[in-house]
């Protein structure tokens, strides 16, 4: 039978193809699912190691790693800011015995040589019932320190406040220079009775 | 099986055991859809392979106004022509007279061929026939729409469809031959 009709063509492949499926080869897929979740880069093995790549999210994954960042950074600043900070640290003495109680003062030196007119207050720390005090995190430069018994006390009354390491002012004292250590100094407190004052 | 609300939201959230579900719910359809439009097997797959990578980073714009598939689907296709313009190879006619004579075939060729011979005649076809061939005759769309979808004209659209289906009547009338 002879036929010039084109819809029989068109019925033919709308009904053929209407319905027709096949199932693509594995590796489309595999493709696929490499471009939707790439494979870590070999250096980052470490991250599959830790369980990273357990999380579902994606942006989870992402803040969890800046924020991994951005604390090594703080405590890279912090470390590399200690590297340079050192102690001051001793006891005070009244007399023959170590202080009992009392205020220690810092003042950082802004002039090179005496007299030291341009004192600034650094940092004040307490004395203990041993004599001893610490100041931490101490940046380089040049120091004066000042002991002062605590107040209505016995040793207030037998000793002066006294700059260290034995001065009753801040004019002759002895500078503490903090370079690359950190420095013990002891102080010396000044009696009442030697000075008459 | 997730609902397609379900399957639709964890896609989004790039969970890659929806993402396979959604794949294999609809891969085989597609890639049937694909192998029309290209002309072999590993030009399908590069199809159906950037088409479900559009649809999944698409998939936003999805707003269940109509089913899944049919977005699906349309996507594909999309992907489809986009792979044929980017291959620079839309009405490259070698010859523009091919085709163009009407040929007689009998209805029982026609009817005994199996898909894959009404597959392989298609995509025998030059691809700018063949995209027409497929838009109008499978999908339905009409002359206009095509014109929007492919950058062409309608005339050049229907004239696209007469050479294809001339092409198809002659390649009938060889096989009733042998």
């Amino acid at each position: 039978m002879i036929m010039e009709n084109p819809d029989s063509i068109e019925q033919k492949f709308k009904s053929s193809f209407s319905e027709f499926e096949q199932a693509p080869s594995a590796h489309v897929w595999d493709n696929l699912r490499n471009k939707l979740h790439p494979e870590p880069e070999p250096g980052n093995l470490w991250l599959r190691k830790t369980g990273s790549y357990l999380l579902p999210d994606r942006q989870m994954r992402r803040f969890i790693a800046f924020a991994a960042a951005a604390v090594i950074l703080a405590l890279a600043v912090v470390y590399i800011a200690s590297v340079d900070q050192h102690e001051i640290y001793g006891h005070a003495y009244a007399g023959e015995v170590r202080l009992c109680r009392g205020i220690a003062v810092l003042f950082r030196v802004g002039d090179k040589a005496m007299p030291w007119d341009t004192l600034k207050h650094c940092n004040s720390a307490i004395i203990d019932d041993n004599g001893f005090y610490k100041f931490s995190r101490v940046e380089p430069g040049i120091y004066l320190l000042r002991i002062s018994p605590e107040e209505r006390s016995e040793n207030l009354k037998a000793f002066l406040p006294s700059w260290f390491d034995q001065h009753d002012n801040p004019d002759s004292s002895h500078t503490i220079i903090i370079t690359a250590e950190d420095v013990r100094a002891d102080v010396h407190l000044i009696s009442r009775s030697e000075t008459g004052k | 099986m997730d609902t397609e609300v379900e399957l639709v939201s964890k896609c989004l959230n790039h969970e890659l055991a929806a993402q396979t579900e959604l794949y294999n719910l609809f891969a085989s359809k597609m890639y049937g859809i694909c192998l029309r439009y290209a002309g072999n097997k590993m030009e399908a797959e590069d199809i159906l392979q950037n088409g479900f990578l559009r649809v999944f980073n698409s998939l936003h714009q999805f707003h269940f106004n109509g089913s899944l598939e049919g977005w699906v689907k349309r996507t594909i296709i999309n992907a489809a022509i986009n792979f044929c313009k980017h291959n620079n190879r839309y009405f490259q006619e070698t010859d523009l007279n091919e085709g163009l004579a009407e040929a007689t075939f009998s209805e029982d060729a026609l009817s005994i061929l199996t898909t894959k011979e009404l597959l392989a005649m298609v995509q025998e076809l030059p691809p700018g026939r063949r995209t027409v061939f497929n838009l109008n005759i499978i999908e339905g769309y009409d002359h206009k729409e095509i014109g929007v979808m492919l950058g062409i004209s309608e005339v050049t659209s229907r004239t696209q469809l007469h050479r294809a289906k001339a092409s198809i009547r002659k390649r009938l009338q060889k096989l009733e031959k042998v």
